[in-house]
């Protein structure tokens, strides 16, 4: 190891006191009650995951900081962490883009020909995503 | 993943150096920051495991979003709900463990690490409860899936989703369970673990707030949403 | 972790200055060692048993391919020939090939250090390894698997064959590829010789370094497919099967999620080595040194951004196509990059045409080749044609056997005087080279063309007017098997009768040269300072031509 750059690895463990864990606890255990209370409110479907995911994130941040110790871990030791869930966002991200936007072709393709009324062959939607029955 | 060997330091001449610094590393220090990074790498490698079951749950929440809405309610979030709470309860008492090290009171980690894989048992319990409950009421994956009364198609891959992430989280419990009992009766009881050299203890502390932020994250999406 | 002990039981009395290669005696001296360099040496043995194993099936589908009728092989069979040829060659030998085995026993000493980070680990890893190919060997031996090595659903999910050991073992060696990416990573953080900064790594370790990033990021997602796949055939859980309403479009996104970065864990080692060998065989500093470090990390990100580019012809949405499409060329400019500096660095160089030499430019030659039919193949209306013909086939044989495996068997020779302390036949060593490169063109160059003239891929009967090409290409495999024995035939000799090394035949400046040829059991003696960079080589004298 280069000394120099890695001094900064060599300070003392830094040591929280037991109110401080107990705080965490208790806000954790708040925000458990929220999550719950929020549920029950029959927001739209939409709404509803987004604010679970929400809670669930700040309850993730409290966890990491405080009892994985990352608020006094190395910067780099954070960033190793949350590289993993940015690698996590982009396997989501482009897997839901293609769920999403699956048939959008065919679609503009049939309002296309029913515009330009070029025969019932094409005006007939070969393909339907919306709903519950599944894609094709 | 802890590779602290005194074979090795006493091979190497033993030197100054403690007891437990291997003999590739040129400090005590290095050595922790090492132990602390490898960890840290092998969590990023558990959140991608999890993101496969995460994505597939998102995928099948898009394609059948009624079925999502019906299954979900057949889940009981009171019993979820109380594992959420025992399980960021044995959060707790981990990091208290690791404290406990840092202040050199190895009776006291002892006593966390105990309550800890108490929690993590209540856990399993309540889960076991709740798996036995599906498999009576036939909400099952596959073929298995006997249920009748939940709007929308193909409703047995909702539970497919629910046992795979339900069960590889709970795998990853009883996993957590062993290696504390293990912790416990072996290196921590040959005296291995002090106030100066405890990455172990921090490491599988790490692992067990991770198994509690992957459940974070489980309990809205399969118990709450709607 | 288990507790194996080493060979560094207590009552050691053996010397610490010997070579690692005798300084403990007994087999499970060397299976149960600590020491990185000889797991190594296993990783190697190991690795070249398998390579044979694969490339004896590629035999096999060749000779069958020989005339347009099926002669040797029924559908079903050819289906598991080509299976064994690419699941061995995928997961047992491009995967591991340099990190596991040149990266084992290079990294520490290029950084100056005893070891890795976590010598149990990385033994760890190796016995991860050997259970993972004895799953593949089993399967091999109840009768193989028809499904090819992508395991596509629902086919791999409904057929009859030993798919779950299969898969049981591309599981396995998942996480011994995990394991050495994390200790790796660990060691060019935590474990650099005094001196050695990021810009003096060896660009070696720059090209592991990217790797290992990719093993522990994209890994895991194919162990969790894996595992998910298992029990779609076991219960049938409707994750990936359509008719039990999964969607098998999902499977492909969750495999080429892991298997196109893994496309850089083969080759970005192997650039690695082209930077090395390239350099100290032109004795000639490395044209830009930043510009190849960073491209690797580069490369290593944006392949995580462009895995769609195996799916256009999958029912995926036009919209993602064209989206995979586009980022798929942005991987050809850090690569392009790579590729200039290589032969920047060879401009006004004093080249030495030794056969390392010449493997780097074959590397150069055919990976150039394999990179550029990949930008048709990422133009989107070139695909659909293209797409599941011979023309992919010599594609990515030209990036992965011609890439990784030039570059591999370039860092063999480069580095063996080091790992053996024995000099190999240099005329021998030309003279194969020649043949290997001969016979991989020769094989593969004719599938370009069979491809773009519309021979699909994975048949085992074709129509006549391909006879031509394809006798061409057998030909050609089995030239390149040819010169293979023939690298091998010298390389084992040379162990035998070889001259003894020097410490540093080439004139090296990177510090794994500064030890004894083969390395003393702990690398060096005492504690290796890095004081100048890994390519500052003297003035080139130019009056000696």
């Amino acid at each position: 190891m280069s000394a120099s750059a890695h001094a900064h690895e060599e300070h003392g463990e830094h040591i929280s006191s037991l109110k401080s864990y107990l705080v965490i606890f208790g806000i954790l255990l708040v925000l458990t009650v929220v999550t719950v209370g929020v549920s029950r409110l029959g927001l739209p479907s939409d709404i509803s995951i987004m604010v679970a995911i929400g809670v669930a994130c700040v309850k993730a941040f409290f966890v990491a900081g405080w009892f994985m110790h990352l608020k006094w871990d190395t910067r780099f030791n954070l960033l190793v962490f949350l590289g993993g869930f940015w690698f996590m966002l982009v396997f989501f991200g482009f897997t839901l883009t293609d769920l999403g936007s699956r048939g959008n072709l065919i679609e503009a393709n049939d309002n296309f020909s029913q515009r330009a009324d070029m025969g019932a062959k094409y005006a007939e939607p070969a393909h339907h995503v919306e709903g519950s029955g599944g894609h094709h | 993943m802890l590779s602290h060997n005194e074979n090795e330091a006493e091979a190497a001449g033993g030197h100054e150096h403690p007891a437990w610094q291997a003999h590739h590393f040129y400090s005590g220090a290095q050595q922790k920051a090492s132990v602390k990074l490898g960890m840290w790498a092998f969590l990023v490698q558990e959140v991608l495991f999890f993101s496969g079951l995460f994505m597939a749950y998102f995928a099948f929440r898009y394609l059948y979003p009624d079925t999502w809405l019906a299954a979900h309610e057949l889940l009981d979030w009171r019993l979820g709900g109380l594992n959420t709470v025992v399980l960021l309860f044995s959060s707790l008492t981990m990091a208290l463990a690791v404290r406990a090290c840092q202040l050199d009171d190895m009776k006291a980690v002892v006593r966390y690490l105990w309550i800890t894989i108490g929690c993590a048992g209540i856990f399993m319990v309540v889960k076991y409860f709740e798996y036995s409950h599906k498999f009576h009421a036939g909400t099952l994956p596959g073929k298995w899936y006997t249920f009748d009364g939940i709007e929308g198609g193909a409703p047995e891959v909702f539970f497919a989703v629910y046992f795979m992430m339900t069960g590889v989280h709970g795998l990853h419990v009883v996993i957590g369970i062993g290696i504390m009992l293990w912790m416990i009766f072996g290196p921590i009881r040959k005296g291995k673990i002090s106030k100066d050299y405890y990455p172990l203890v921090e490491n599988v502390g790490l692992y067990w707030h991770l198994v509690d932020l992957i459940w974070i994250f489980l309990f809205p999406l399969l118990y709450l949403v709607r | 972790m288990s507790s194996t002990t080493g060979d560094l039981a207590p009552g050691h009395e053996h010397d610490h200055h010997a070579s690692y290669l005798t300084a403990t005696k007994g087999v499970a001296s060397w299976l149960f060692t600590l020491d990185h360099k000889r797991i190594g040496v296993m990783y190697l043995v190991a690795i070249l048993t398998f390579f044979l194993i694969g490339g004896l099936a590629a035999l096999g589908v060749r000779a069958e391919l020989f005339t347009p009728e099926p002669d040797l092989f029924t559908g079903s069979q050819y289906n598991r020939w080509f299976t064994v040829h690419g699941a061995v060659m995928v997961f047992l030998v491009l995967v591991p090939s340099i990190p596991a085995s040149l990266g084992n026993f290079f990294l520490p000493l290029m950084l100056g250090q005893k070891d890795v980070a976590f010598p149990r680990l990385n033994l760890l890893s190796f016995h991860i390894y050997i259970l993972g190919a004895l799953f593949l060997i089993y399967t091999l031996i109840s009768g193989g698997v028809e499904t090819g090595w992508t395991f596509y659903t629902p086919y791999s999910s409904t057929t009859d064959s030993s798919v779950i050991s299969a898969l049981m073992g591309a599981f396995t060696l998942g996480f011994s590829s995990i394991l050495t990416g994390i200790n790796f990573i660990v060691t060019i953080h935590k474990m650099r010789a005094p001196g050695m900064t990021w810009r003096k790594m060896p660009l070696f370790l720059w090209g592991t370094y990217a790797t290992s990033l990719i093993q522990v990021l994209a890994t895991p997602v194919i162990a969790v497919t894996l595992f998910l796949l298992m029990f779609e055939r076991t219960f049938h859980i409707g994750i990936f099967d359509p008719a039990l309403g999964g969607d098998p479009v999902l499977f492909q996104h969750f495999f080429w999620f892991y298997s196109h970065p893994v496309v850089y864990v083969m080759i970005l080692p192997a650039f690695g080595v082209i930077s090395e060998t390239v350099s100290i065989h032109s004795r000639k500093h490395i044209f830009g040194y930043m510009a190849i470090a960073a491209s690797s990390v580069a490369i290593a990100f944006i392949g995580f951004l462009v895995w769609g580019h195996h799916m256009f012809v999958s029912g995926q949405s036009e919209l993602s196509g064209t989206i995979f499409s586009l980022i798929t060329f942005g991987v050809a400019v850090p690569t392009a990059i790579k590729v200039f500096s290589w032969v920047g660095t060879m401009y006004g160089g004093a080249i030495r045409l030794n056969s390392v030499m010449l493997y780097t430019l074959a590397f150069l030659f055919i990976f150039t080749i394999g990179g550029l039919t990949g930008l048709f193949l990422a133009v989107l209306a070139v695909d659909v044609h293209m797409h599941d013909t011979y023309f992919v086939v010599a594609h990515f044989h030209y990036v992965m056997m011609g890439g990784t495996l030039m570059g591999f068997i370039a860092g063999i020779h480069h580095w063996w005087p080091k790992m053996t302390g024995k000099m190999y036949n240099e005329k021998l060593a030309k003279f194969g080279c020649l043949v290997v490169f001969t016979g991989f063109n020769l094989t593969f160059f004719t599938q370009f063309v069979m491809g773009a003239r519309g021979m699909p891929r994975r048949y085992h009967e074709y129509l006549p007017e391909f006879q031509l090409w394809h006798q061409l290409s057998t030909i050609g495999a089995f030239t390149l098997a040819a010169g293979l024995f023939i690298t091998l035939g010298y390389l084992l000799l040379s162990l035998k009768n070889g001259e003894k090394a020097s410490k540093n035949p080439w004139g090296a400046k990177s510090l794994e040269w500064e030890t004894e040829s083969p390395p003393i059991e702990h690398n060096f003696v005492g504690q290796v300072v890095c004081d100048h960079g890994p390519y500052d080589f003297d003035e080139i004298d130019y009056s000696r031509g």
